[in-house]
């Protein structure tokens, strides 16, 4: 692993910053997101941020279970993202398509569209579930870069 | 107006519509006339007071396709009026004039069972993503989901001579 590549990890496990994206959502878990990262459970402490733009962010918050309208948006908004890139599906919707699968204008799942490294299921999502998540998936990046060394 | 006010006011006007209420503040009527349901919405606007359109119900009937308009006033009372149009020539005039909020709901009526609405501006396609195959309207009994590529957005029912 490259300087720069242990600086990158490094920056994405201290402070992965997140893009949220609703793909056709009801926004419950949507709240939840917004919960999780607010004061009251604040994922910021732990140098989350919530990003505007795909090209700042690392991880991908994905909630909903990607709508035929959405479904291009969502991978044009991955693909902008710079590598190396997470994906989190937030809700039982975004991990299988929840009670909206096999309806004719969804496709059934983030997974359907691109890669997914962590599913939250939940309807909607607890917040302590989200943060749960993060937790998870900051020890996978610690893994990662454990390989890497 | 209230809820009785609007019963009586309704079965003497309209006495084919049937008007009832099996619950406070819900007030049903029987199918309208085609010819008699666009007075029925203008009576209902401007003699009983029901300012706000809420929402319209579509249901695929077989032969027909049912329209429930839901209307409410300034008491909370919703009114719902219905009319019935064939599946094969479905068209009402739009009651945007009268009820803006509407449009939106015979943009509905128009993607996901085919109704056809004079008077409504062009517009993109909604609820129903671009792209959607054109003479495709999902809600309608006999469209099957399972004949829907959504990869190639369009609708392959199996032949006939696949069937047997």
């Amino acid at each position: 692993m490259g300087l720069l590549d242990k600086a990158i990890a490094w920056g994405e496990k201290k402070s992965p910053w997140i893009i949220h994206f609703n793909a056709g959502a009801c926004n419950g878990c949507d709240i939840e997101v917004v919960d999780a990262l607010t004061p009251q459970y604040d994922l910021e402490r732990l140098g989350i941020l919530q990003q505007g733009s795909p090209k700042h962010a690392d991880v991908l918050v994905c909630t909903g279970a990607v709508t035929l309208q959405t479904r291009d948006r969502l991978k044009q908004i991955y693909d902008q993202m710079s590598t190396p890139k997470f994906v989190v599906a937030v809700g039982t919707c975004a991990c299988t398509g929840g009670i909206f699968d096999s309806c004719y204008c969804v496709t059934g799942g983030i997974d359907t569209v691109v890669p997914v490294d962590a599913y939250i299921p939940g309807c909607a999502v607890r917040p302590e579930a989200i943060i749960d998540a993060v937790g998870k998936l900051l020890a996978t990046l610690d893994q990662k870069e454990a390989k890497g060394k | 107006m209230n809820t009785e006010e609007t019963i009586l006011a309704l079965n003497k006007r309209f006495p084919a519509l049937e008007a009832t209420s099996a619950r406070p503040l819900r007030i049903f009527t029987a199918f309208a006339a085609p010819e008699e349901f666009e007075k029925t919405l203008q009576y209902a606007f401007s003699k009983l007071d029901y300012h706000k359109g809420k929402h319209i119900v579509g249901t695929d009937e077989g032969e027909n396709i049912g329209l429930s308009y839901i209307l409410s006033n300034d008491e909370n009372v919703l009114l719902v009026l219905r009319e019935r149009v064939p599946k094969s020539a479905p068209h009402v005039r739009s009651m945007g004039e009268l009820f803006p909020s509407l449009m939106l709901h015979e943009r509905e009526m128009v993607d996901l069972f085919g109704v056809q609405v004079s008077g409504l501006p062009e517009g993109p396609n909604y609820p129903l993503p671009d792209g959607w195959p054109e003479g495709e309207y999902p809600l309608r009994k006999e469209w099957n989901p399972a004949y829907f590529n959504k990869q190639t957005m369009t609708y392959e029912p199996p032949k006939e001579e696949d069937a047997k």
